[in-house]
């Protein structure tokens, strides 16, 4: 069974975010008053928060560097030429993707938030961005390159992971294409998955990892629908046994939705879904 | 191997009580036609009378009294998915605690981590108890749990009925947590923004006591399970160990990759909705294999492959080292931390 190598300090996971910053994520996200780029941003700060967390071994020691992440944003500039920027998201010193340890020592901010059990901390990396155009087949191939080094370098370990934001159609080409090259790079442990976020201002219900999009009424989420992976047995299987409901033939995809679960199908051993 | 749903006992137990009650019937006979005219020349009522109670008292010790060898309950709520015999509640009190030999004690971190980083445990004591536990890897601080839920096995051992072992887990997580915040005031930990949401994180383990006691029937062992990890009841036989039964599975395929876990927060313990246990009789000499996850999962494969290694499990130390590094080369395991606890029932 592909996808079943367990993420350590030995077999570190990558995660590329490719993130649509185009004029359009400045309108406000279906059923919400927050903007798409705003949801999206939160959507980063959760799922690097909980990546972090989950490579929190004991209190004594800085959380271990299983994930490594990188967040590419991609619009035009003032003059329409497209532009892949990695300033989200803090870039190590050697140019890599910086790691889980990185990012619980290099937050850009700390918000706190009132919650049930008293404040929690809410750490901020990425902060939405909204302007130019949408040239996601740039930014798929920026991600793809990513990908195919970390391939070489890590033949045994868990296939990369490629998670494209966005909220429309590429300004640049055929982003399908593009999603077929990434998800062809392989390690021993399965193909690289390509998972896909759609964000929209038309009203639907939100979803994660459908298996079908009948009924979504937005084209550009059913193109993005299928682009995306499907999602690997595993993952499917540890999704179900904590509880989310993932059917057979689910894609990697969400639409409206946030995907911090994501960081709890991860085998960073074993798992915590379902506690008693 | 045996069936877990298979019911088995029953007979001995009421032949006992057949004979003992018909003996208390003539004897009261006896002493009564003695010290009475009446009495002696109406004996035959008596004797009727004295031979219907011995009847039903035979009738109600072999409905109470039945021996099982398989699982026999499940906590309050959860649905009932095996049979659920009815049996004599454990009375802590009216048992012993049996002699067990520690025929190995093993547990191996994961490849390339420190002994320190194991996030398993495992134990036998001299009297009758022995346990493991798997600290879920992905949870903050799981090793210290696992940790405090053998120890506290050992120290503490419950009567192995659900409401029993919910309250000992409720200690062990109130144990557990007096010895976090100790810990957290020693070294420090909480000042960055990552110790303090992690350190509002329960840790979770999976989980498996055993308990061997001499009842007035027998050897009986008594296991709980939370997860995947198992208990294996081996007997020697003149070709090498035979299993006798598992408990919570007995087949490699069972060992889930998303196990049911115990939470050190009490809030999560008190609902236990999956709490397992099991009961069955024993010959002195038999020997308990207690295994985490992947140590479980590499013994029954091998055992359904027909090249079992009991021996070497059962050996431990070196031999079980060299034998962990030797599957992992070969692949036929996943890089995990192995624990596995031998024990044996003193003759």
């Amino acid at each position: 069974m592909s996808h079943t190598q367990r993420v350590d300090r030995s077999n570190p996971a990558l995660i590329v975010l490719a993130v649509d910053q185009s004029e359009s994520m400045s309108d406000p996200l279906a059923g919400s008053t927050i903007s798409k780029a705003q949801a999206v941003a939160d959507h980063i700060n959760n799922l690097l928060y909980e990546l972090v967390l989950r490579s929190v071994k004991n209190p004594r020691e800085e959380p271990r560097p299983y994930f490594f992440v990188d967040v590419v944003g991609y619009s035009t500039d003032d003059s329409g030429q497209p532009v892949v920027r990695r300033e989200l998201a803090p870039v190590s010193p050697d140019g890599g993707p910086f790691s889980t340890t990185q990012y619980a020592a290099r937050p850009l901010r700390i918000d706190s938030q009132p919650g049930a059990g008293g404040a929690t901390n809410r750490p901020v990396w990425v902060e939405p961005r909204a302007s130019g155009g949408t040239p996601m087949c740039l930014a798929l191939d920026h991600a793809g390159r990513m990908a195919a080094d970390w391939v070489r370098e890590h033949p045994r370990g868990y296939p990369p992971i490629v998670i494209n934001m966005s909220d429309g159609e590429a300004t640049d080409g055929d982003p399908s294409v593009w999603c077929r090259r990434i998800q062809g790079l392989a390690t021993e442990d399965g193909h690289t998955l390509v998972f896909n976020i759609g964000l929209s201002d038309h009203p639907a219900q939100p979803a994660l990892f459908p298996s079908s999009v009948t009924g979504l009424g937005d084209p550009y989420a059913e193109r993005l629908f299928e682009m995306s992976s499907p999602l690997p047995a595993p993952m499917i299987q540890s999704a179900n046994g904590q509880g989310i409901a993932v059917a057979p033939g689910a894609r990697a995809f969400a639409f409206n939705a946030d995907i911090r679960t994501l960081a709890l199908f991860l085998n960073v051993g074993t798992s915590i879904g379902r506690a008693v | 191997m045996s069936d877990l749903g298979k019911a088995s006992g029953g007979t001995v137990p009421s032949m006992v009580a057949l004979v003992m009650g018909g003996v208390v019937t003539i004897v009261g006979t006896v002493i009564l036609a003695q010290s009475s005219d009446t009495l002696r020349e109406e004996w035959y009522v008596l004797a009727a009378a004295g031979i219907v109670a011995a009847l039903l008292a035979t009738l109600l010790v072999a409905a109470t009294g039945r021996r099982t060898a398989h699982v026999v309950s499940a906590s309050p709520g959860a649905a009932a998915t095996e049979p659920v015999p009815f049996v004599a509640p454990t009375a802590a009190g009216s048992e012993v605690l049996v002699p067990l030999s520690t025929l190995a004690s093993s547990s191996l971190p994961k490849e390339g981590a420190s002994a320190e980083e194991n996030d398993d445990a495992g134990a036998a004591g001299p009297l009758g108890v022995a346990a493991v536990a798997d600290g879920a890897s992905s949870s903050f601080d799981a090793g210290a749990w696992a940790r405090t839920l053998v120890r506290r096995w050992l120290e503490a051992p419950p009567a192995v009925t659900p409401t029993a072992v919910a309250a000992w887990a409720l200690e062990c997580a109130a144990s557990y947590a007096t010895e976090r915040a100790t810990r957290a005031g020693a070294d420090g930990s909480g000042s960055s923004w990552w110790q303090a949401e992690a350190g509002q994180k329960a840790a979770h383990a999976t989980f498996l006591g055993l308990r061997v006691v001499r009842t007035s029937d027998g050897l009986v062992w008594r296991a709980v399970a939370v997860g995947d990890a198992l208990v294996l009841h081996l007997r020697r036989a003149a070709t090498g160990f035979q299993v006798v039964s598992g408990f919570p599975y007995e087949a490699s395929s069972a060992a889930s990759g998303a196990p049911l876990l115990l939470a050190s927060d009490a809030a999560e313990t008190r609902s236990l909705p999956s709490l397992r246990t099991v009961e069955g009789p024993a010959e002195p000499e038999d020997v308990w294999l207690l295994a985490t996850d992947e140590v479980a999962r590499w013994a029954l494969a091998a055992d359904e492959a027909g090249e079992p290694i009991w021996e070497v499990l059962a050996t431990g130390g070196k031999a079980f080292e060299r034998a962990v590094s030797d599957a992992r080369v070969a692949r036929s395991v996943v890089n995990d931390d192995m624990t596995c606890v031998v024990v044996r029932a003193s003759a």
